[in-house]
């Protein structure tokens, strides 16, 4: 092509060229809109629409779910899922710390230790555990060898292995947003504090621990919402009296084909997790605005 | 034919390769912002033009229209008569180094400067010749192999700049190009690139906010205040004849005193300071001054000298003397709070610090321009 | 400041929480006895030989493997897409929202994810197919390889494309020679933690299974609850080591990356 045909051309060209990129964008974002469009989002529809139709357009799911065998296993999830929340922030935060104050070699191990299980299947480290707490199992084998009891315990099944699982596998998701969290923090900023004549647990209270909240809410926060969806390790380790939701919503559908059921409470589970992860990232708004206003 | 141009010829041949780059009534909005307003440049072959201003003024902006990458809203680029508006920035060959060099990271040198070349469609067999030639002269050649972050920052300075013009390009555009090296590399590399420029007579469109930069490199410097051209003039002009306060003040040091004008005869104008003493001074050519106009009166350092009995003139206090290797600059503080400067070759004036004293010029080297004036 | 002993003492307690059960199964993966047992007697390789020829090991193994693989190449494909799309969309919150729509499978729980496939895929016969496997771990695994490859191109410095053009590339070979080449570790990256999140799903793969298809996880799902033969633990241990070696071959290319100038001005 000459500079002349170039020049002839140029002017509408240019103008042409906001809807050639607008053009360009819909083609490159199609392939991802059409998968998730077509094959996420209106299976998802279909399947969650179930809950309001009972013959016509009915609340009538969303009542049984009143009824105390739903409600006791809905009230279940939640607590449940409060308190892995709770002691994997617990947990997570000296390991966090530690890694925080380490020198890179350390970190990179420490993050080892936290990332290859946080990328291994769930299932495995499930099954991992049945090993361990079975009747005959690693644990009671070295109870009974220690002579700490006379005849095996019963740990599967129960609310504890339940809760025992469920922080080994979410430990990760609370010990990565505090690291990057407490690693953020100027590491004279404690040193400050102890020159001005604070301890170390008031060091703690008053400066590192208002400064990683962030880290710690958003931590909780997210290992609570995996929790209330957690379908794996309750279905593999727990029993009836520890049934979560996510177990009770597969059991109503591939057991009792009561597909409505299923999706009400569906419906019931998705809504917590938005509302939660829409909190959170408000929060985290909320958090920047200020941060760019100090 | 292509090839033949690219041949990287001896240096004969490629001082006649530049061409005469224009520059038309240029002017580019980003969305309310003036950006470039209204400039005209033309660049003669084989010259070396700096665009000089403060940050956000447009320079690099111009450059950037120059180059290809932004579309000006009006106004037209030739280049050697041929019109270069809507020709997109890879075809029209020119050198560009960036401020941070730009180096293809994932490259070796060798393979960065032979990016363009490979781009151009010149066989494999041509290249390694072309890549050497531009190797030796950057004194690179034991270099070649090596990933940019394996190189020092003069280094990498110099792969850029042989990968911007190893197709002899028809201009090569530097943006703030020795904005990242130290004061001692960043000397060495402004030599290094008026040597190379002179050899291949390449033309040179650089941008800089450093005047030291502008005025040691340049055959001719564009002064950009605000996005307009305040000035386009040599070096020496430029600070022997600024053509405005901002020139004025921008390139070099400078003493103001402000007044109002009350008197003109010809080119020469008289100013009540206000102060209430009357000084003259050199009216700007072209331009008239309204009388009662707020103007000021510009006389450089060098033009100031000290005398120890206080007169009708400007007086104040000698507050410091600085001795700054080859020149002696003298600090006057006026009863306002202004301060003033005198600078000589020698230790000049025997006044010391704390003495009154007055300063003193020839009326010749006093210019007058209007206050807060933008062109 | 030095972190005292106690805090040390716990996050050490804490990591071997994390990591000894995988260790335990490892080492008794290698007993001889027909159970699992602590500690293992003797040594044998013959749990791992039996995982390698036993058909219905091997064909589970080998569908999650096909399945990964596609499911990954097409999620990193498919990323690559979308992040250079979202570039061009201006408007913020348009931009957030197309955004949200990608990320919102991880936000979504498994188990409804999955009851959404498992009543499409009913009804249209691709339960235990190929294709309705590498369709649901796709949409599951894009949000992964779409946030690699996003922040990568966010963060590496995009003047290097425009000196490529300055140079005399057009897009396309700008394109290709600078700005798939600088992506190209996080595309690698997004694509292998694509692969990880296919193979090692359970939950959808739980409902969309059948008799005939099946993936490993699936098969395992089934395992775990009857039996407590030492195959599982050499199938756990194996996929254990193949994820640790992955890891190791992501944590090379994100230091390879580090070498990549990025934007930040000084």
């Amino acid at each position: 092509m000459t500079a002349a045909s170039i020049v002839s051309s140029g002017r509408p060209l240019r103008l042409a060229l906001g809807n050639r990129r607008a053009l360009v964008a819909l083609l490159l974002l199609a392939p991802a809109l059409v998968l998730y469009v077509a094959l996420y989002f209106v299976p998802l529809f279909d399947f969650l629409s179930l809950s309001v139709v009972d013959g016509g357009l009915s609340t009538a799911h969303f009542s049984t779910l009143l009824d105390m065998t739903y409600l006791s296993v809905l009230w279940r999830t939640l607590w449940m899922s409060a308190l892995v929340g709770a002691i994997c922030t617990a947990l997570g935060f000296p390991v966090a710390y530690l890694m925080s104050r380490s020198s890179a070699i350390g970190a990179a191990a420490i993050g080892a230790c936290v990332m290859v299980p946080l990328w291994t299947s769930v299932l495995l480290r499930t099954y991992a555990w049945t090993v361990v707490l079975q009747y005959r199992g690693v644990l009671n084998d070295l109870l009974l060898t220690l002579g700490l009891i006379d005849q095996p315990l019963r740990f599967m099944y129960s609310k504890g292995a339940v809760i025992t699982v469920m922080v080994h596998v979410l430990l990760p998701y609370v010990v990565l947003p505090l690291y990057t969290n407490l690693a953020s923090i100027p590491r004279e900023l404690p040193t400050a504090a102890r020159g001005l004549g604070a301890t170390g647990l008031r060091i703690f209270i008053h400066v590192t621990l208002p400064l990683c909240l962030p880290g710690v809410i958003a931590g909780f926060t997210l290992v609570f919402v995996l929790s209330t969806g957690f379908f794996v390790v309750p279905s593999l380790v727990g029993g009836p009296a520890s049934m979560m939701v996510a177990t009770l919503i597969g059991r109503e559908i591939s057991e009792n084909l009561n597909w409505a059921q299923g999706a009400a409470m569906s419906v019931v589970l998705l809504a917590t997790a938005t509302v939660c992860l829409a909190m959170l990232s408000r929060l985290r708004h909320m958090d920047k605005r200020q941060g760019s206003a100090a | 034919m292509r090839e033949q141009q690219l041949r990287l010829a001896d240096d004969r041949t490629a001082r006649v390769a530049g061409r005469e780059m224009r520059v038309e009534a240029v002017s580019k909005k980003f969305g309310q912002a003036v950006a470039v307003d209204d400039v005209t440049l033309g660049i003669s072959a084989g010259e070396f033009v700096s665009l000089l201003g403060p940050s956000g003024s447009g320079k690099s902006t111009l450059l950037m229209i120059i180059a290809g990458f932004e579309q000006p809203d009006s106004g037209e680029l030739f280049l050697g008569g041929e019109r270069l508006t809507d020709i997109p920035p890879h075809r029209r060959n020119f050198g560009h180094v960036f401020q941070k060099y730009a180096l293809f990271p994932h490259m070796t040198a060798a393979e960065n400067i032979a990016f363009p070349l490979k781009m151009r469609g010149i066989e494999k067999a041509k290249r390694g010749p072309m890549v050497a030639n531009a190797l030796e002269r950057m004194r690179l050649s034991a270099l070649g192999e090596r990933l940019p972050h394996q190189l020092s920052g003069g280094q990498q300075q110099r792969v850029a700049l042989a990968r911007a013009i190893v197709f002899q390009p028809a201009l090569l555009l530097m943006d703030e190009p020795l904005g990242a090296l130290d004061k001692k590399l960043r000397e060495e590399m402004q030599i290094e690139i008026k040597q190379i420029q002179r050899e291949l007579g390449i033309t040179v469109v650089f941008v800089t906010h450093d005047q030291d930069e502008a005025l040691s490199l340049s055959d001719r410097v564009a002064v950009i205040n605000q996005g307009g051209l305040s000035q386009f003039a040599t070096p020496r002009e430029l600070y022997d004849r600024p053509s405005s306060r901002f020139v004025a003040d921008f390139v070099g040091d400078n003493n103001f005193f402000p007044g109002q004008l009350i008197a003109t005869a010809g080119r020469k104008g008289q100013v009540k300071l206000d102060g209430g003493k009357v000084l003259a001074g050199q009216l700007p050519e072209g331009k008239s001054i309204a009388l009662g106009a707020k103007v000021e009166i510009a006389v450089r350092p060098e033009a100031v000298s000290l005398n120890s009995k206080p007169d009708s003139r400007v007086s104040g206090t000698l507050i410091d003397v600085q001795f700054t290797g080859g020149t002696t600059t003298r600090i006057v503080r006026h009863a306002s709070g202004a301060i003033y400067l005198s600078r000589a070759l020698s230790a000049g004036s025997h006044a010391a610090q704390g003495d009154a004293v007055s300063l003193q010029w020839d009326e010749t080297s006093a210019f007058i321009y209007p206050a807060d004036g933008r062109a | 400041m030095k972190v005292s002993r106690l805090v040390q003492c716990i996050a050490w307690a804490v990591l071997a929480f994390l990591v000894l059960p995988s260790l335990l199964i490892a080492f008794m993966s290698f007993g001889t006895d027909p159970y699992l047992r602590f500690p293992p007697r003797g040594f044998t390789f013959d749990w791992y030989r039996l995982y390698f020829s036993d058909a219905d090991w091997q064909s589970a193994t080998l569908f999650s493997l096909k399945i990964a693989i596609v499911a990954a190449v097409i999620a990193a494909a498919i990323s690559l897409s979308t992040a250079f799309g979202l570039e061009r969309v201006s408007n913020p919150r348009l931009k957030e929202s197309l955004r949200l729509v990608l990320l919102s499978p991880t936000v979504v729980p498994g188990i409804v994810s999955a009851l959404a496939f498992y009543k499409l895929f009913s009804a249209v016969g691709l339960t235990g197919t190929f294709l309705g496997f590498v369709v649901a771990h796709t949409i599951l695994a894009t949000p992964f390889a779409y946030l690699c490859i996003s922040s990568q191109l966010h963060a590496y410095d995009r003047t290097l494309e425009t000196a490529a053009r300055g140079l005399g590339a057009t897009r396309l070979q700008t394109f290709i020679h600078v700005t798939l080449p600088l992506l190209s570790p996080s595309i690698v990256i997004g694509a292998i933690f694509s692969f990880l999140v296919s193979f090692d799903e359970a939950v959808v793969s739980f409902f969309i299974s059948d008799t005939q298809g099946k993936t490993l996880p699936r098969k395992m799902f089934e395992d775990i609850d009857f039996s407590v033969s030492p195959v599982l633990a050499a199938v756990a241990t194996t996929i254990t080591v193949g994820t640790i070696l992955l890891l190791a071959v992501i944590t090379i290319l994100q230091n390879r990356m580090k070498r990549i100038p990025s934007q930040q001005k000084e």
